[in-house]
């Protein structure tokens, strides 16, 4: 458990008029990051208010791998176990993992899920005109980083240039791609996860709570969501990356960017004819050469493009296969149980 | 005749310093806060892994404005202080407005009031400002100067996205409503958006009244350390503070200046004074400069000019110095598609006469003691200029600006 500074706030009781003093603090159990605790309360009562669980961070995040049904139950049978011992009631231990409290009961739920793969191969700086139907396009792009997001932020995409150690066997190496990692919360959770996850609602004013899921569904969602990015991919022509000439050609820079921007090539020789009006044999030359260089290009929609996720068997950490899984946890999020 | 402003254009800054804090205060924050500081909002501390220091937080007023963070040593009398003090928000809840001098020396005379209860002497408060005394150990180490003028056509924040600043190696960022240049956090960091919108998503202006004002642009430059001093300092307003040079008061016309000197350099913005009458045929290389910039113009492109360039450097693997040569030329094409010129845009009048958003609701819950109103003296020397101007409609404050509380204190 690591350092519980706590921040002390000062607010002015209504009734009394009065400046009450609550506390609230962040903690981590484990290892950082794996289990977080936020705390709030009065001077006489603390509350945990929320628990954020980092599955991959709590099992030994050591490498790439897709995480299972299984891992998700290890994670929470651990969260009971490393939570529970804060509560003052036992009886209030089956609040701690969403979907185990009784129906008639006020329940913990999932507030905010978010969930990652790592494609292989790719850089942003190959993408374009990237684009979802819920956050139109891409805004505060950097070199390494591109998102989107809705106003309200409860809807959001991270594409980011990675590179992630793999351990495969006995070996080490290095994924060099995009990590693409989806994150919804509140209201944007019954859109994108449908019927795929268990959701209650307390009476019809409130809103709809996520309660239970599982992880392959998760990750349903998640190929879901990004199967309707628009925008292209395009990567380098080999052709120019080898070229021993001039890379920078006029041919060269108008097929560029009319595959980027979406502006016909036309259009951007009348632009450049405007400035430097060719001869005809150089007109001829230009058209020739404008024809191959497009051809180099090859955009691909991403939406279509899609390479399987990084998977990878690794050598684990944690040996889950042996520990118990809770009965409680086993109950709500077993194999047997649908969403 | 010198110029004189009667705006102070400044928004977020940071002060530190170094001051001996009250010894109840350690041993028990909360009732010490209770008693003597009820206009603390919150307070957190945390201590240092090795366990030398504690640092103390105090979130000082009800809807922000200020922040002060004390690094405490046990075996040390003085602490060091960073004070984040924000003249606009302590006044209005916001920072939609630019406080005119007055009111800077308003919110100076607050700040100074709610952090003296927390030191050990009042008398030390002379040191929470920088430049009150000569020698003093204060001094402002971050600033944000804004200007705010009209956008209506969009042709403002478009020529924006063209920018490059010759200090500033790092990509620009683009949103919808804005842009961005250099690192973040940075010595030296510009800001374009539209400033209504900005203050409606985060909840400071209502939606009714965003329509109106949509089109008023924010020019922002963010200076720190070393840029700071570079660009706002002189020989009045600089002191060696251990040995480094730093800033330790303004007058309106520092900020002004300093603003104009970080906006001035930026290419690709501006339309030159004076245009060549004939341009004759670019060389290739300069000839797909401006066919770039005459792209990145189109609005239906949509990408600005820098991007475009990067596009190009990265799929073809171009040389420096191709790149540079194409840069160059596609730079003053745009600059000579914009529609106004630095000093069309950055006009005396223009800052003399901001374009402000105001937000009653936000206003209307900001309560100050009448003690407030009163700059005081050592203040107003220090950060009022000489022989400045009497602005009758500026610095007499309407009855009805700052209402009397309607309940207890």
């Amino acid at each position: 458990m690591g350092d519980v500074s706590p921040t002390l706030d000062y607010r002015e009781d209504r009734g009394t008029g009065e400046k009450r003093v609550k506390p609230k603090a962040n903690f981590h159990l484990v290892s950082r990051e794996a289990i977080r605790v936020f705390m709030k309360g009065d001077e006489d009562d603390h509350f945990i208010r929320s628990l954020d669980l980092d599955p991959a961070s709590l099992l030994g995040k050591s490498a790439v791998r897709e995480l299972t049904d299984n891992d998700l139950r290890v994670s929470l049978t651990l969260l009971l176990r490393e939570v529970a011992p804060l509560l003052a009631e036992d009886q209030d231990v089956s609040a701690i993992v969403p979907g185990l409290m009784r129906a008639n009961e006020k329940p913990t739920y999932w507030s905010t899920v978010e969930c990652e793969v790592i494609v292989r191969g790719v850089r942003i700086q190959d993408l374009h005109r990237v684009a979802h139907p819920l956050t139109g396009l891409a805004q505060g792009t950097t070199k390494r980083k591109l998102e989107l997001k809705t106003l309200d932020n409860k809807f959001r995409i991270e594409i980011e240039n990675v590179s992630r150690p793999v351990k495969q066997h006995n070996d080490s190496s290095e994924i060099m791609g995009i990590r693409v990692g989806l994150t919804f919360k509140g209201s944007a959770m019954r859109g994108t996860f449908g019927s795929l996850g268990k959701f209650f609602r307390s009476d019809d004013a409130s809103p709809e709570r996520l309660l239970r899921f599982r992880l392959s569904d998760l990750a349903t969602v998640h190929f879901n969501e990004i199967s309707k990015l628009e925008g292209i991919y395009l990567p380098r022509p080999t052709e120019w990356i080898a070229s021993d000439g001039r890379r920078v050609t006029p041919a060269r820079v108008v097929a560029l960017m009319a595959a980027v921007t979406g502006m016909p090539a036309e259009q951007l020789r009348l632009i450049h004819d405007e400035l430097r009006p060719p001869s005809t044999s150089t007109r001829k030359r230009m058209n020739k050469a404008l024809e191959v260089e497009m051809g180099c290009l090859v955009a691909a929609p991403i939406a279509s493009w899609l390479p399987a996720p990084a998977s990878v068997q690794v050598t684990r950490e944690v040996d889950i296969n042996t520990m118990a899984i809770d009965p409680r946890i086993e109950r709500v999020y077993g194999e047997g149980r649908k969403s | 005749m010198p110029r004189h402003f009667h705006f102070m254009p400044v928004d977020r800054t940071v002060i530190k310093t170094r001051l001996r804090t009250h010894p109840y205060l350690p041993a028990d924050p909360a009732a010490f806060v209770r008693e003597r500081c009820p206009s603390i909002r919150s307070y957190a501390s945390r201590d240092n892994p090795e366990g030398l220091r504690r640092t103390m937080t105090f979130d000082v007023l009800d809807y922000k404005g200020i922040k002060m963070k004390v690094v405490l040593a046990e075996d040390m009398a003085l602490s060091d202080i960073t004070i984040e003090f924000n003249p606009g928000v302590c006044l209005f809840a916001h920072n939609g407005r630019i406080p005119t001098l007055l009111q800077f020396l308003d919110a100076l005379g607050i700040l100074s009031r709610q952090l003296t209860p927390l030191l050990a002497n009042p008398e030390d408060a002379i040191d929470l400002i920088p430049g009150l005394r000569v020698g003093g150990v204060a001094y402002w180490d971050y600033m944000e100067i804004p200007f705010q003028c009209d956008d209506t056509d969009g042709a403002v924040l478009a020529s924006f996205r063209h920018l490059r600043h010759p200090d500033i190696r790092k990509a620009s960022r683009h949103w919808q409503h804005g842009m961005s240049a250099g690192p973040k956090p940075g010595n030296l960091v510009l800001s374009v958006y539209r400033k209504a919108v900005e203050m409606e998503v985060k909840n400071k202006l209502a939606a009714s009244r965003l329509e109106d004002r949509k089109q008023y642009m924010r020019l922002e430059a963010r200076m720190r350390s070393e840029n700071l001093v570079e660009y706002a300092g002189s020989d009045q307003n600089v002191e060696l503070i251990d040995g480094v040079k730093r800033l330790v008061r303004f007058y309106p016309e520092n900020l002004v200046d300093a603003h104009r000197k970080v906006f001035r350099v930026l290419e690709g913005v501006y339309r030159p004074d004076d245009i060549p009458t004939e341009i004759g045929q670019p060389k290739p290389l300069a000839a797909l400069g401006q066919m770039l910039a005459r792209l990145a113009n189109d609005p239906v492109t949509s990408r600005p000019f820098p991007e475009l360039l990067a596009l190009v450097s990265y799929y073809t693997g171009a040389a420096d110095d191709t790149v540079k040569k194409i840069r160059n030329a596609g730079l003053a094409e745009v600059s000579r598609l914009s529609s106004f010129s630095f000093r069309e845009l950055f006009s005396d009048t223009g800052y003399e006469n901001p374009y402000e958003v105001s937000s009653p609701t936000s206003e209307n819950l900001i309560f100050h003691d009448t003690d407030a109103f009163r700059p005081d003296r050592t203040i107003r020397q220090a950060y009022s200029p000489p022989d400045q101007p009497f602005r009758p409609h500026l610095e007499i404050e309407p009855y009805n600006q700052y209402p009397l509380p309607t309940r207890n204190s």
